[in-house]
């Protein structure tokens, strides 16, 4: 079955689907305000390629790139152990998806990349044993956040339970395990939490493993925060504002084909390699787990602020989150979207 | 105020001790101002540093009280913000209560926590009156959510519950959630505001921290450099005036003192070199005098030796021919004419001695003598004055002393002028001589102790005791014999033999004259003789 819905997919299918269920009004493009806008000042737009299923609207997006006067999308794959802000600063890519916790956390190693907006809100999932009822009960146990301590998922982790008191470094103890052994010891109950961005945890939600102890696309406060943001490459932006504007308006129309066709999304994602044909079904899961829709109702300045605070509170930044705020965001682009999108705040 | 010293002409080179004083101390000298004026100028600066540091203390504690008066509008904001919250949560949750059950008690409930609802915009619009545009859509937002829960009430009422949940899940939950996050962003911007804050504060305190610091080490920096700079342009020209003047003590004229300052020390140390000119010119006048007054004398005395002693010839022969002719009635009067020869004599040779000391005209002549026969010559002729007094004469001398180098003559002259001091300022007492060597680093001494029971002397005795002619002004010349010289001479011969002497008395119970004296001539350093009134 996955087989099939892999090989139906195409890049003319998509568009004929798009067609058929609203065409241009359906991808939200304005063509008339497009076409009065100046053309981007690079045909080229090259994207950050990661693993994460959230980032789906990106991919989405390619179509509606092509659109805005980019002739050549690439999506360019990140090497093992490089960051989002090294993937930048090397002048591979001009836009990236990055998840706000991990991106702020790499403020104190050098120029990172300039927030432009948010993407969505909420991906990453928090689940516990049947030893732990709330988050305060990991002290003292085992959990898996992820293989490497500088990854996002563990940066995220510790703001968690650093939000209910918990010393990080102290009170837990880590597995430093691959995600693939981590699954089977949480699922063999050798681990107390688990924490993944899609689709992992809903691979483990729907084999009936662990609970849920944080889902952070309803669970307050972080469902109140954007979870992933775009992320410009500083001398792009500055040379190329046009071609960031439009590349922005494509991603963030392309949010809402997600959030509309969560399945043609996943095939799509399948399709760029970015995730396994057999994962199809968890990843249109987490896709559907999205409020891709919501993300007009969302400031991504105060995600930066709110996500700023916590990692001060843990030391892992200095800044204060204004100093950041003014040093490397850039709302230029999604303010001048403000009407056509119909955003609702910024 | 002058800048001293232009013209120099001593040896130790004025110019290179100003050229050596350090810029700084130079520079204060040099400002022409007074001294009062310097160090009340120092003092003033150094309180200036103070009053600033105090000043800049001020600056900092206000901006502190400013930045916790900040901190707590941030808390009252927080609080605000997060009572909205919780008051919009409640509205929801009334209201889902109410649709629950219908029933008026409920609906009234929903619709009281409205009122609470605006008391809490309020209250908000109080405490963030900075963040109007933030606050105008909270405004707008809660508007919009108070009409819906209104309507979702009335359509309840009328019975329209289906209408009423749809309008709470349609409208009345996403405006609940965009109010949520928008007093999330407001309670985010004030704990931002107090992390800033923190910041500030950190900052300031570093600032602070090195301000006092730095204050603290200026001022004391300041006072150092200032302390030194005016102690040196002081004390510097203070030094070299007292060092001249030390050398002008000394008879040296010669030099003259160069300072730069143009203050009152500049002044004094102009008056000190036009006085060391001064006296350059008396100095030599008085030399001159002296001379010519020592040549005078000498003269005089030998001029009046030759027909003294012919006096005395005549006056002791013509005493033999009253003897041989029985003429004793003339006896007594030739006796008093010899008796007065004799004193004349011995007065005109202490004088001569010392005009020839002073003139340095007389000259030591040491030889090789033997020292406890030269004692004991001298205190055989002492022994009739002491009988003549009734003293008891005792005698310790070693007899081998050995022998000595120096001028005999002179050596026994010091050693009679002791004793026969001793003798006649003592009646029925006991005069002692003690005479030992003593073994020096470089030579020996010859160490001589006369020791009486006398009359003694008084304090004020005791300093005019070395003054030519000090006796002749005491009512004990008037009794006892001597010409007031002796004693001068015996210092006079001491120093120039290189040798110490010392007196101790106590009035009316008597008095030790010690004399020390190198036992080798070769070997002792003379001392300057001193002026004859010194």
């Amino acid at each position: 079955m996955q087989r099939d819905i892999f090989e139906a997919l195409s890049r003319r299918e998509f568009m004929k689907k798009a067609a058929f269920t609203g065409a241009a009004a359906y991808l939200g493009l304005d063509y008339k305000t497009a076409a009065a806008e100046p053309p981007p000042e690079t045909t080229t737009i090259r994207l950050s390629q990661m693993k994460p299923a959230c980032w789906a609207p990106q991919y989405m997006a390619e179509e509606l790139l092509h659109q805005e006067g980019f002739t050549d999308v690439q999506y360019v794959k990140r090497a093992k152990g490089m960051t989002v802000n090294e993937h930048l600063a090397s002048g591979e890519v001009d836009l990236s998806v990055a998840f706000s916790a991990r991106h702020l956390s790499n403020l104190e190693l050098g120029d990172i990349g300039v927030v432009i907006s948010g993407l969505h809100v909420g991906c990453y999932y928090l689940l516990g044993s049947d030893r732990v009822r709330s988050v305060r009960d990991l002290k003292g146990k085992t959990v898996w956040a992820w293989s490497t301590p500088e990854s996002g998922p563990h940066i995220f982790f510790k703001t968690i339970v650093a939000y209910v008191g918990l010393d990080p470094a102290k009170d837990i103890n880590y597995a430093w395990v691959p995600m693939g052994e981590a699954k089977k010891l949480f699922a063999e109950g050798k681990l107390d939490g688990f924490i993944s961005f899609p689709p992992a945890a809903q691979e483990l939600r729907a084999k009936n493993i662990g609970h849920v102890l944080v889902n952070t696309n309803v669970d307050r406060p972080w469902s109140q925060y954007f979870c992933c943001m775009m992320v410009g490459g500083r001398e792009f932006i500055k040379k190329n504002p046009v071609a960031t504007k439009r590349a922005l308006r494509s991603i963030m129309r392309a949010n809402d084909i997600v959030a509309r066709e969560p399945e043609a999304s996943a095939r799509r994602l399948i399709e760029k390699e970015v995730r396994k044909a057999s994962e199809y079904d968890y990843v249109v899961q987490s896709l559907k787990d999205i409020p891709y829709e919501k993300w007009r109702d969302y400031n991504p300045e105060d995600t930066i602020r709110f996500y700023a605070l916590r990692l001060r509170e843990l030391g892992i930044i200095e800044a204060n989150p204004q100093e950041i705020i003014d040093q490397n965001t850039d709302w230029r682009f999604l303010e001048s979207l403000k009407k056509e999108l119909k955003i609702n705040y910024v | 105020m002058n800048q001293q010293g232009a013209e120099v002409t001593g040896k130790e080179g004025a110019e290179g001790d100003v050229a050596r004083m350090a810029w700084l101390p130079r520079l204060v000298a040099m400002a022409p101002v007074t001294v009062h004026a310097k160090v009340v100028g120092a003092f003033l600066a150094i309180v200036a540093v103070l009053v600033a540091f105090g000043g800049l203390g001020l600056i900092v504690l206000k901006e502190s009280n400013q930045r916790t008066e900040d901190f707590l509008e941030l808390q009252r904001k927080i609080a605000a913000y997060r009572q909205l919250q919780h008051d919009t949560t409640s509205q929801l949750y009334s209201i889902t209560t109410a649709l629950l059950t219908p029933n008026e008690q409920m609906l009234d409930s929903a619709l009281r926590q409205l009122n609470q609802y605006r008391y809490d915009l309020e209250r908000v619009q109080f405490v963030s009156k900075d963040e109007a545009e933030l606050f105008q859509r909270i405004q707008t937002e809660h508007e919009a959510l108070i009409r819906v829960v209104t309507q979702v009430v009335e359509l309840t009422r009328a019975g329209r519950v289906y209408d009423a949940m749809e309008l709470r899940h349609t409208q009345a939950r996403p405006l609940s959630d965009r109010l949520e996050r928008l007093t999330n962003e407001m309670v985010n911007r004030a704990e931002a505001g107090i992390v800033a804050k923190s910041d500030e504060s950190h900052k300031a305190y570093v600032v602070s921290q090195r301000m006092v610091i730095g204050f603290g080490l200026a001022s004391v920096g300041l006072a150092l450099l200032l302390g030194y700079a005016i102690s040196r342009s002081l004390m510097g020209p203070v030094m070299r005036m007292d060092a001249l003047l030390a050398r002008i003590s000394l008879g040296d004229f010669s030099h003259r003192i160069m300072v730069p300052n143009r203050d009152e020390l500049g002044d004094l140390a102009e008056h000190l070199n036009r006085m060391s000119e001064e006296l350059v010119g008396l100095y030599h006048q008085i030399e001159r005098a002296s001379n010519y007054k020592s040549e005078f004398l000498a003269n005089v005395s030998h001029e009046l030796r030759t027909p003294l002693n012919v006096i005395i010839g005549y006056s002791e022969i013509l005493m033999e021919e009253a003897e041989d002719r029985k003429a004793d009635a003339f006896i007594p009067d030739l006796k008093k004419i010899r008796i007065s020869g004799l004193h004349l004599l011995a007065l005109i040779n202490d004088i001569l001695d010392l005009s020839k000391i002073e003139a340095g005209k007389l000259e030591l002549i040491p030889e090789l003598f033997d020292v406890a026969g030269m004692v004991h010559e001298v205190v055989s002729t002492v022994e009739p004055l002491a009988r003549k007094y009734e003293n008891s004469l005792k005698v310790n001398c070693d007899e081998n002393l050995g022998r000595m180098y120096a001028d005999q003559t002179r050596v026994r002259q010091m050693l009679l002028n002791l004793l026969s001091n001793a003798c006649k300022f003592t009646e029925n007492g006991v005069v002692t001589l003690d005479a030992a060597r003593d073994a020096g680093k470089h030579h020996d001494w010859l160490h001589l102790r006369v020791e009486d029971t006398g009359i003694g002397m008084t304090e004020g005795q005791l300093s005019k005791l070395f003054r030519p002619f000090s006796q002749a002004k005491t009512e004990a010349s008037k009794k006892y014999d001597g010409t007031g010289l002796g004693l001068v001479i015996t210092k006079q011969f001491c120093n120039m033999m290189g040798g110490k002497m010392a007196v101790a008395s106590t009035y009316g119970s008597g008095t030790t004259f010690t004399l020390r004296l190198p036992m080798d001539a070769n070997h002792a350093r003379a001392v300057k003789v001193p002026a004859m009134n010194a």
